[in-house]
């Protein structure tokens, strides 16, 4: 049951994408997310998904994925657009119902949104399919030095993501393992109201929290006995460098920045 | 309290390029009163067994029938798991209570018995597994390991099983700890209970088990008393279990010329045996 979570949920694969140095593809969906943010226009969506369709048919991931991992912010979506739907103001009413209208500036406000949303989690999920969980925190590790000499803990921040990504499978068997030991013992997680449901819930948490702990204090044990004292003057065994698909991929992603501003500016939607 | 299994299978994420046969064809009827040694290498299905004898797990193919209730029922799990207690492997990891009586009685109070009766059983439980009076009122947490281990067996002993399954049971235990927990599991035999016991220990297995089923690849390989199963130590090699240290030496030296007898597998039997043979020499 709780095998069907997918946090980080990579792809493996040897495309080009796939292939990227992982900084490019942050930088790459930073651009994607800022041009929705500025697009005014469907037809500036229309085309960043254009884009997004073609990344994602170059790293031959199936649509099959992306829509999965649109699930889960499906309710938001709804909301947001039923919100939109019936609060916009605007004289063109359609039907109206007390304070609640319906007006063609409702409806596409409410279509702009959601799509804008949509939009926004399949790109960021392009980003987290086509990159390890590893990589990504390589990645923004190096991004982030720059600020280290105004005292942002680059090194440590990554190294934090990277025990809590590597730990959410282990903590998932675990929690699987506890539930069964308690429902062994009788527990039922599964009836009752929320009160009891919650209730219900203690004798899975406290076991896990002690274990998350215990686990904790091993693994920073392990690291120090391997002579871990944080990230001055210690070595990749593969250094991140930019390559010319990086380049290009640079090149690309600017431009379809600079299409969506233009798009704007000339009002063209 | 008698469990038939008939032609169970498991299969996990079927439908999926993870499937994967777990069990198969398992037919198996445990009677009153064994005292049954599991035993199989890593990934051969014995988790997955012992979890459908306690309706955790339900079969993808065929039947368990524990005491006349079919598993699969809907709404049958707690009946079941009032008769068939399983301890898995390191239970000390799952005690969650402010003190080591509350939490034993986490068990016999989801079955919704009375107070009195809870305390009774928790007070049984606890002596039974050798946790000290003035202990009740700590909390587990402060207990050794194996101590821990003993309070989290008791959680399930309390609940009062007429079958009882333990995983592993002196996994990570000191060999003093080990040799208490053969111990206890004896009491908890001579209380009446059917015990199932998974292990990877031949030696524990051959000293404590009056049947053994050894499983490989899914199926049951061998079942039966422990002098029947020790006799083919060449099928136990082949599936990397080994044999008791006694059954091993018995083999070697028939091969070189001696002839003990093929149904001996302790150290006493074999050492008799010996003497025998060489004062008729």
């Amino acid at each position: 049951m709780l095998n069907n979570i997918s946090i980080g949920q990579y792809f493996p694969g040897d495309s080009i994408i796939h292939k990227l140095d992982p900084r490019t593809k942050i930088l790459f969906t930073l651009m994607f997310i800022v041009s929705i943010f500025i697009s005014k226009g469907f037809l500036c969506f229309f085309l960043i998904a254009a884009f997004a369709y073609l990344c994602m048919r170059i790293s031959k991931i199936s649509l099959k994925f992306i829509v999965r991992g649109l699930k889960p912010i499906l309710f938001i979506v709804a909301f947001t657009f039923l919100l939109n739907l019936f609060l916009s103001s605007g004289d063109d009413v359609i039907v109206k119902w007390g304070v609640l209208s319906i007006t063609f500036t409702g409806i596409r406000n409410a279509l702009f949104m959601a799509v804008r949303l949509i939009l926004l989690v399949t790109c960021t999920q392009l980003l987290t399919l086509t990159t390890s969980p590893i990589q990504l925190t390589d990645g923004l590790e190096r991004l982030f030095t720059p600020f280290k000499k105004i005292g942002f803990p680059a090194h440590e921040l990554a190294m934090m993501m990277s025990i809590a990504l590597r730990f959410i499978p282990t903590l998932i068997e675990e929690t699987d393992k506890i539930t069964k030991a308690q429902k062994a013992r009788g527990a039922d997680f599964e009836s009752g109201g929320v009160i009891k449901r919650v209730k219900a819930m203690i004798p899975l948490l406290v076991p896990l929290f002690v274990g998350a702990f215990r686990r904790a204090d091993e693994l920073a044990m392990a690291m120090e006995a391997r002579c871990y004292r944080g990230g001055t003057g210690r070595t990749k065994m593969r250094p991140l460098t930019y390559r010319k698909a990086d380049y290009c991929a640079f090149g690309i992603s600017f431009m379809l920045l600079l299409v969506v501003i233009a798009l704007n500016i000339l009002n063209v939607f | 309290m008698p469990v038939t299994i008939e032609n169970l299978a498991h299969v996990y994420a079927p439908g999926t390029p993870f499937e994967k046969r777990a069990i198969e064809k398992i037919n198996l009827t445990i009677k009153d009163g064994e005292f049954i040694g599991l035993i199989g290498h890593t990934g051969s299905g014995k988790s997955t067994l012992i979890q459908h004898i306690n309706a955790l797990m339900l079969p993808t193919e065929g039947k368990v029938i524990v005491n006349g209730i079919d598993t699969s029922t809907p709404k049958s799990g707690l009946e079941i798991r009032k008769n068939v207690g399983l301890v898995f492997q390191y239970p000390e990891y799952q005690l969650f209570e402010e003190t080591i009586e509350k939490d034993v009685a986490f068990g016999p109070k989801n079955l919704g018995i009375d107070e009195e009766e809870i305390r009774k059983r928790v007070h049984h439980a606890l002596r039974l597994v050798g946790i000290d009076e003035q202990l009740f009122h700590q909390s587990p947490f402060d207990l050794s390991g194996g101590q821990k281990r003993r309070v989290a067996i008791a959680g399930v002993l309390a609940m009062k099983p007429n079958i009882l399954i333990l995983d592993e049971p002196s996994a990570g235990l000191d060999p003093a700890g080990r040799a208490e927990m053969r111990r206890l599991i004896k009491d908890i035999k001579n209380e009446g209970t059917t015990v199932i016991m998974v292990s990877h220990s031949m030696d524990d297995v051959s000293k404590m088990c009056d049947r053994i089923i050894v499983m490989n690849k899914g199926r049951i390989a061998l079942d039966g008393p422990p002098c029947e199963v020790f006799k083919h130590t060449e099928l136990l090699e082949s599936i990397h279990l080994g044999v008791p240290a006694a059954s091993m030496l018995r083999e070697r030296l028939n091969k070189n010329g001696f002839d003990l007898p093929d149904d001996i597998y302790t150290i006493e039997e074999i050492k008799t045996a010996i003497l025998e043979k060489l004062k008729r020499r």
